[in-house]
């Protein structure tokens, strides 16, 4: 059974630290136990995920109070804040992404699509974007296809394609490069993207021109 | 494979585990993976791993995973615990509760102050159902019983796998059935409004059906028949509905119990507290401000529970929130406290096999040394005292919390003198709080105590059945008297060893009667650290009748603390020790009121040996000594 919502995964994935080290300041506690009361008894909002039903509450504590938001719950991930810029209005209202990360196996130096297979090891994660947000992330389990198509980027993408009906894009890279795109500091990884890009080190699958020209827009901006 | 994690051993008494216990949840992985899951726990030698069980997988799962994971987990002879209570905090959409539960409110546990009570940990933020609700209990049991009996038929037919498998059931949602205004000082000591316990509309319904059920014996009944009324009426609200509330978990494990031990079921079923930090109410605020919880928060947090002793403890880091995003020294901090701490405790710590994984290579290896040592030669709490509280999670008053305080890791709260009665072995002191309702089988065990010559001391205003004040009476008829106002009003009844001690008030000041006690009993707490933020554990090591301390600093600040000897003692390094090499330095001689300074990393553990050189002076030798004061008469 897939998980609809793999927090655990999406942390690793992404590199989510959605919480600050930060000391704890004076919360005034009467607001928010009556933007939790007014969350539980919308129906909807237990159809949601946590970072969706974070996203909420935070907006109706910023929409009831006079005070600035507080900044550590609006560190949103560069591809979430990619995907909900407007860029949203150039893609399809719904689609999948499929990360594909190659790791090598057992210390062999390994290049993205160049090398013997077997060599390597590939980890996947798949979220779906619904109007510019993610409504479901889980690892997906291939099992099903047959040996030889687990290994072909365009079968899995088939694959996760057929089963939601919608357009999927897999984005293959080196596991090290995309944490190499996660640093500590704040600085925006879209230009080492455009880079990578350029070097052959990012694989779309399918290489969908138009895809690959908002990327590139995005790096140079 | 350089670390190690064996995890079953039958070194620890009772066949209890290692202080280090890994969990999987195999519902996240592909029926083809998990084969290798189990190869890989089995390179790293774990012997024996946990498994929560989702309620709503459980029910949902046509693919029968379960199943297949005692299959596998069979052919490899690798031990699995499964916990089959739901828990806040288990990586399944509701922590496994079915949906429904969640988005209804009539099924909605309800906190004192009108509040929800609410799970904000991932995958999704939900209010915690009432267990007490009936919809939501007939469901559950359901499931326990279908659970059971696939086991029962597992077991059928593997008879080889009975002592491989083992079902824990946690205390689930009730201790987070609290207000979330409750801060830290006052954890599971709310009063008043923001009183613990679940007060749904089904709960309070429950309560009154309790009630009636609980007084409608004889006990309470005497000696008239209208004594029985006199239970249920206002005075006696704040004491019955800390019966109730403590009532409903052991009732709720009860049931659990009798569904699982059928004839023929051949796995053991035992009982555990899960302690799942980052679910507890006290940390909601934090969580929906988006800020952080500090580590010492977390730190004084887990002393909090640690003193509570009902069930093994086990502290579940979950890694799903507020946790992950700790840096690594003190994430570190915390898996070691929990473990050392719950180790004393004959528990531990619960982490998820990808979070151990991710933790650094040292460090881990560091924990495997730990647990390694600990589970060849198990340590102890040094705790000798005893407070019995009417409930353990929602205390009503401050007596117990107010003790604590005053004597630090020596005392544990009880929830029962009958259990404060089977632990008899360790204790020495047994204070029972003035909001325990006393009745003949209390007073029996009470006996058992004072005969095992333990000091138990009693408010005279307790709340105590005609027939228990009969036993009592009996207990000081023909006993020498004394009485004594060392700054609190006590009459001491001499017993052999031990004594009966009644203080009067049902208000009185628990640190007053804790400092007054340990001065009589000469109990010594042998140093005292001088440093605020610094938390520190007494233990003993029954395998060479050592004492020790263990220091924990829980800031990022490196901290000079000094401790000054109250008796003549013998201080040395017992880092070796805990990693299980039984050879170490001498030590040092202190004398009483000689100092010794240390310094403690950030994040940093300390532990010391404290050896005591002592006059020998027995209890009753004791108390003669203390009682020779203004006034003394004989029943």
């Amino acid at each position: 059974m897939d998980l609809q919502y793999d927090w655990k995964g999406l942390q690793k994935a992404l590199h989510l630290k959605p919480f600050d080290d930060k000391p704890v300041k004076a919360v005034d506690f009467t607001r928010w136990d009556a933007l939790l009361k007014k969350a539980f008894a919308d129906p909807s909002f237990l159809d949601n995920h946590f970072i969706q039903q974070w996203e909420r509450l935070q907006d109706h504590a910023h929409a009831t109070s006079h005070s600035t938001s507080n900044p550590a719950f609006r560190r949103v991930h560069f591809l979430q804040a990619f995907f909900r810029s407007g860029v949203r209005h150039l893609l399809p209202r719904q689609f999948g992404v499929l990360f594909r990360w190659i790791e090598p196996s057992e210390g062999l130096a390994t290049r993205v699509g160049a090398s013997d297979r077997r060599d390597r090891e590939c980890r996947h994660f798949f979220v779906l974007i619904r109007g510019g947000e993610m409504v479901e992330f889980y690892e997906p389990n291939f099992a099903v296809l047959a040996s030889d198509k687990q290994e072909k980027p365009e079968q899995l993408v088939r694959h996760l394609s057929e089963k939601h009906a919608l357009a999927v894009q897999c984005v293959e890279m080196s596991n090290g490069l995309w944490n190499s795109f996660h640093p500590q500091g704040k600085k925006s990884p879209w230009r080492a993207i455009f880079k990578s890009f350029a070097r052959k080190e990012i694989h779309l699958y399918p290489d969908r021109p138009s895809i690959k020209a908002l990327l590139f827009l995005r790096g140079l901006a | 494979m350089g670390d190690s994690v064996v995890l079953k051993s039958g070194t620890r008494q009772n066949s209890q585990l290692a202080p280090l216990q890994l969990y999987l949840n195999y519902w996240e992985i592909p029926p083809s993976k998990l084969s290798h899951a189990l190869d890989e726990l089995i390179a790293h030698q774990v012997t024996e791993f946990t498994a929560f069980v989702p309620w709503q997988h459980f029910e949902k799962d046509i693919t029968h995973r379960l199943g297949k994971l005692l299959v596998a987990a069979t052919e490899r002879s690798i031990g699995i615990r499964l916990i089959v209570t739901p828990e806040p905090g288990i990586h399944y959409p509701f922590s496994g509760v079915p949906k429904d539960f969640a988005s209804k409110p009539e099924f909605w546990a309800q906190d004192s102050t009108g509040h929800e009570v609410a799970s904000l940990l991932p995958p999704v933020m939900f209010p915690l159902p009432s267990l007490r609700n009936k919809d939501v209990q007939r469901r559950y049991f359901t499931f326990i019983e279908k659970l059971q009996r696939l086991l029962w038929d597992f077991g059928k037919s593997h008879p080889h796998t009975h002592d491989l498998f083992k079902i824990c059931v946690g205390g689930s949602f009730w201790k987070y059935y609290r207000a979330r205004t409750e801060t830290l000082t006052g954890l599971f000591g709310g009063q008043g409004k923001s009183k613990g316990g679940d007060w749904s509309k089904d709960a309070i319904g429950e309560r009154r059906k309790f009630l009636q059920e609980y007084y409608s014996t004889a006990e309470f009944a005497e000696p008239t028949a209208q004594s029985a009324t006199h239970w249920h009426t206002r005075g006696f609200d704040e004491l019955n509905d800390l019966l109730f509330q403590q009532a409903s978990e052991e009732q709720f494990r009860a049931k659990i119990f009798s569904l699982f031990k059928k004839k023929g079921f051949i796995y053991e079923v035992c009982s555990i507290d899960l302690i799942t930090p980052e679910a507890d109410p006290v940390f909601t605020y934090d969580l929906l401000a988006g800020q952080g919880t500090s580590t010492d928060a977390y730190s004084r947090y887990l002393s909090l529970c640690f003193l509570r002793k009902k069930a093994t403890p086990w502290v579940h880091w979950t890694h799903l929130a507020r946790f992950a995003g700790l840096a690594e020294s003190p994430k570190q901090y915390l898996i070691l406290k929990s473990m050392l701490e719950g180790a004393l405790n004959q528990g531990g710590v619960l982490l998820d096999f990808e979070l151990f994984k991710q933790l650094g290579s040292s460090f881990r290896a560091k924990l495997v040394r730990i647990q390694r040592g600990l589970t060849e030669a198990p340590l102890q709490s040094a705790a000798d005292w005893a407070c019995v509280s009417q409930s353990l999670w929602t205390a009503g008053h401050p007596f117990a919390a107010e003790l604590a305080h005053t004597l630090g890791t020596k005392i544990k709260i009880y929830d029962s003198i009958e259990s404060a009665d089977r632990a008899k072995a360790e204790l020495k002191v047994v204070i029972l709080d003035p909001d325990l309702l006393l009745t003949r089988v209390r007073v029996e065990s009470l006996s058992n105590l004072l005969n095992s010559g333990i000091l138990v001391a009693l408010s005279h205003e307790s709340a105590t059945t005609y027939s228990a004040q009969l036993l009592l009476k009996s207990l000081i008829k023909d006993r020498e008297v004394h009485r004594i106002n060392p700054g609190i009003e006590l009459e001491w009844v001499i017993y052999p060893r031990g004594g009966l001690v009644f203080y009067s008030g049902l208000d009185p000041s628990a640190a007053k009667l804790a400092e007054v006690l340990v001065k009589l009993t000469e109990t010594d707490l042998q140093t005292q650290v001088t440093e605020g933020e610094i938390q520190h554990l007494q233990f003993k090591d029954p395998s060479n009748g050592d004492a020790g301390t263990l220091i924990f600093n829980p800031t990022d600040a490196i901290k000079r603390i000094s401790l000054r000897a109250i008796t003549r003692l013998v201080i040395g390094d017992y880092s070796s020790r805990l990693v299980g090499q039984m050879s170490h330095g001498a030590g040092t001689v202190f004398e009483p009121g000689q100092m010794l300074e240390l310094e403690i990393a950030p994040f940093g553990v300390i532990p010391l040996k404290l050896t005591e050189e002592k006059p020998e002076h027995g209890l009753a030798v004791r108390l003669e000594r203390a009682a020779k004061s203004p006034t003394s008469q004989t029943f």
